[in-house]
């Protein structure tokens, strides 16, 4: 089996059919394992107390807010340039979880920005291209609903959704190219990450609990999606089968 | 409030918004499965 026959939905579904419950498992397992070694085994930091603990629930939602947003962003550059109708789906399906994803880190981290800067929120780079991106995802949301024509509004979003990849940069490089309030990175850097281990395991954990979670999710939606196009099919011979 | 209360207010968030989405998900999916055998089933019954 190659990847282009995952583009037929027959074949699609019967993968997605396997996925979907192996993933919603290993995302339980993870979420599990990551939250026991967010909220009591790993250590309180020396200069924040209890509250470094919400990093392991801020960053791993911002950076897959980020990672879902390219996903969304490629499926629909391969919809527009190589038509194939399942890429658009993709993108489809990921768009609620990366917005839920990106409204997570946005609450979160002015949670967690209270107590350390004193402030809810700044209009800071990090922070505002961030809430940018939130915005994005809300109006690719709201572009698939805004037109009867589903194919008119599948085409404008997924153009919505290819323009709005220039913002990615901006989020990651904002803390470098700006003089920011949001710390610079610690983990994905070219000296390696500067977070000690006994922080990194519950971070990566927690991570990989979010990614399981969004793939588990994904598959759900798309059969969803797969389903809804079955259902208008058949709507459709019903009605043909009422006229003849 | 105390740094724990800001840890629990930020973990109570998000583990809201992931449930939610988990139950909407779901929830959307048994539904549109209901809507399949109806449809199903009346074409069925009209052929």
């Amino acid at each position: 089996m190659n990847l282009y026959s995952l583009a037929q939905p027959k074949k699609l579904e019967h993968s997605l059919t396997i996925i979907m419950p192996l993933a919603y498992g290993i995302s339980f397992i993870l979420f599990a394992a990551g939250l026991y070694l967010a909220l009591i085994s790993s250590p309180a930091d020396y200069q924040q107390g209890d509250s470094v603990r919400i990093m392991y629930i801020h960053v791993p939602a911002s950076w897959f807010a980020l990672f879902i947003y390219g996903f969304m962003g490629l499926s629909s550059a391969a919809f527009l340039v190589f038509r194939i109708p399942i890429a658009a789906y993709m993108a489809q399906a990921a768009a609620p979880v990366g917005a839920v994803y990106a409204f997570i880190s946005l609450a979160t981290g002015s949670i967690w920005g209270k107590p350390m800067w004193g402030t809810w929120w700044v209009w800071d780079a990090r922070l505002t291209s961030m809430l940018v991106l939130f915005f994005m995802y809300l109006g690719y949301m709201f572009l698939l609903e805004s037109s009867d024509d589903k194919e008119k509004a599948l085409r404008i979003s997924s153009f919505l959704a290819v323009i709005g990849l220039v913002n990615l940069p901006i989020v990651k490089f904002s803390v470098d190219w700006w003089y920011t309030l949001h710390q610079p990175a610690s983990v994905f850097k070219m000296e390696g990450p500067s977070i000690h281990g006994s922080m990194l395991k519950p971070l990566f954990c927690m991570a990989s609990a979010y990614l399981s979670l969004f793939i588990a999710l994904v598959c759900n939606r798309l059969k969803g999606i797969l389903l809804s196009h079955k259902i208008r099919g058949l709507q459709a011979k019903l009605t043909w089968q009422g006229e003849s | 409030m105390t740094h724990i209360q800001f840890v629990i207010a930020a973990y109570g968030i998000a583990l809201l918004c992931l449930i939610s989405l988990v139950v909407i998900t779901w929830a959307k999916h048994r539904r549109l499965l209901r809507q399949l055998k109806l449809v199903h089933s009346l074409v069925d019954y009209e052929s």
